[in-house]
């Protein structure tokens, strides 16, 4: 039961990230990339992590990902954009390296850390004492920078605002 | 039988029942819809299609079934084809989460082609333990049905209702989460089955009223009603997003609404009203009795706040745009910020001297 549900959401999340970087159209790539977040929650599901599954949903295929298909949308673009070839070589570069260094980390971790009889159960609770004991620095470290993107984003519109 | 076996068939009868429910559920508030608004507005209403007009959304369906399907022809076709079921989905999957009912003991007992059972009855389809943000996030998922098929129809109007849903809905979630995080600071858990055990224990969080009102105003924004159905407000954009759908794709636009409209009333009962909990009076002690006894309580105090959607809706005007994203950011948002804060104080000032 768990690899038959594994399998479909396994696919449907490599399906639909092809299908984001392969389509023209962007509104598509959007909806694609929703596709593909949730099937990601589905596996954190069958990982027991139903937090991070729940706010995998809320958060980025709820919010975050409506605020770019609004982006998409106002713009309405109706020619697909050619990328240049150097950003394509680029691009290339980098993700193959990104691509590396996931699967070498991937082969030095081995299946897992835990016997799945040990894993602890994926909630609120865990996870929140989790984040407050041992991540409690890369947790913070993260809330300062976007912290730093906030004030980032206000500093551009003041300026704008400035110039008008 | 084997427990798994059990728990499947449970499972399968569970969600029969509770898509059964909502779906005869909407046809149920349509109709009282149509009926209070002509009360309201001095008129009879639908009253003729069989015993007082009870079949009348009935007829509706059918009528709706059997118009022909119009697809324009400048309509991006995938995307306008999956709009309603991407509408219709979330409506009906966040009820897997609401308790209607007590736990059943009935561990021990056998049931004639089940056997002997092994586990007492949850009367919730699914009973995880993040049951709160399940809600959110399914809730959530909703807008796309509306952004999807607005954008669909290739015109402006859809469009513009599309782009109006879709920043209204960003632009409440903030505050109903943070009125939502006011519940789990009270009951300490994301569990609908623990929240409504503890409400049961200590008090209703309705107590809380800023919260309530908070999360109140804001599930009238997240099921796109009026006052704040700017989505779809008439004289500004026809129809909205679904200005160009006909048939039964319209038809599940309509189905979708009233579901969500019924899921969230009951998500308010379960988190402010107790759920199916009877004040001042021991469930558990009635047996089979007391268990449908909280389910008809459960079924009325959700009726009454269904009755609250359709009395807002008839009573108070739209808002203008530029007023709707005020009110959130400028007046609910930090209100509920101060209803956290405050919640929180209390609650540990609670704890600490009446332990």
């Amino acid at each position: 039961m768990e690899l038959v549900l594994f399998t479909i959401f396994a696919v449907l999340a490599i399906a639909s990230a092809l299908v984001v970087i392969t389509q023209e159209k962007p509104i598509y790539s959007v909806l694609s990339l929703v596709v593909t977040l949730f099937s990601l929650a589905g596996i954190y599901v069958l990982l027991n992590a139903y937090f991070l599954a729940m706010i995998q949903i809320a958060v980025y295929a709820g919010a975050i990902m409506v605020l770019f298909l609004f982006v998409v949308m106002l713009l309405n673009l109706k020619d697909s954009y050619k990328i240049p070839n150097l950003k394509k070589l680029l691009g290339t570069v980098f993700g193959g390296a990104i691509a590396l260094s996931v699967i070498f980390s991937f082969t030095k971790v081995g299946r897992a850390l835990v016997p799945e009889s040990e894993m602890p159960a994926g909630d609120a609770y865990n996870m929140g004492i989790l984040l407050f004991t041992d991540y409690v620095f890369p947790f913070e470290i993260a809330s300062i920078l976007l912290l730093v993107a906030t004030i980032g984003a206000i500093v551009f519109t003041k300026k704008q605002l400035k110039e008008n | 039988m084997d427990i798994a076996t059990q728990n499947l068939i449970f499972s399968v009868l569970k969600v029969a029942l509770v898509i059964k429910v909502l779906l005869l559920g909407v046809t149920m508030v349509i109709l009282a819809e149509r009926r209070f608004s002509a009360f309201m507005q001095d008129r009879l209403g639908p009253n003729r299609t069989f015993y007082g007009g009870l079949g009348q959304s009935f007829a509706d369906g059918i009528k709706l079934i059997l118009k022909e399907d119009v697809i324009p022809t400048h309509v991006d076709k995938l995307t306008y084809m999956i709009a309603p079921i991407v509408m219709m989905t979330p409506a009906l999957m966040t009820g897997a989460v609401i308790p209607f009912g007590p736990t059943i003991p009935i561990a021990g007992i056998s049931l004639p082609f089940i056997g002997e059972n092994l586990t007492p009855l949850v009367l919730q389809v699914a009973d995880i333990n993040v049951g709160l943000l399940y809600f959110v996030a399914i809730a959530s998922i909703g807008v796309y049905g509306i952004v999807m098929g607005g954008w669909a129809q290739n015109n402006k109007y859809s469009l513009l209702g599309a782009l109006r849903a879709s920043a209204q809905m960003v632009s409440y979630e903030l505050p109903m989460g943070l009125a939502l995080v006011t519940v789990v600071l009270m009951s300490g858990s994301l569990s609908m089955n623990e929240i409504v055990a503890h409400q049961q224990e200590t008090f209703w969080y309705v107590l809380n009223f800023p919260a309530f009102m908070i999360f109140l105003i804001t599930i009238f924004a997240e099921t796109n009603r009026l006052p704040f159905d700017l989505a779809e407000c008439e004289q500004e954009l026809v129809a909205g997003y679904h200005t160009e759908y006909s048939s039964m794709k319209f038809g599940m636009f309509l189905l979708a609404e009233y579901g969500n409209i019924i899921t969230s009333s009951a998500l308010v009962v379960t988190l402010f009203f107790g759920g199916w909990d009877i004040p001042f009076v021991d469930e558990s002690a009635l047996g089979l009795f007391g268990v449908i006894l909280s389910m008809s309580v459960f079924g009325l105090k959700t009726s009454i706040f269904i009755f609250i959607f359709i009395w807002v809706r008839w009573s108070l005007p739209r808002f203008r745009y530029d007023q709707l994203m005020n009110v959130s950011w400028k007046g609910i948002l930090p209100l509920s910020i101060l209803t956290v804060v405050g919640t929180a104080v209390i609650m540990v000032l609670l704890k600490n001297f009446y332990h």
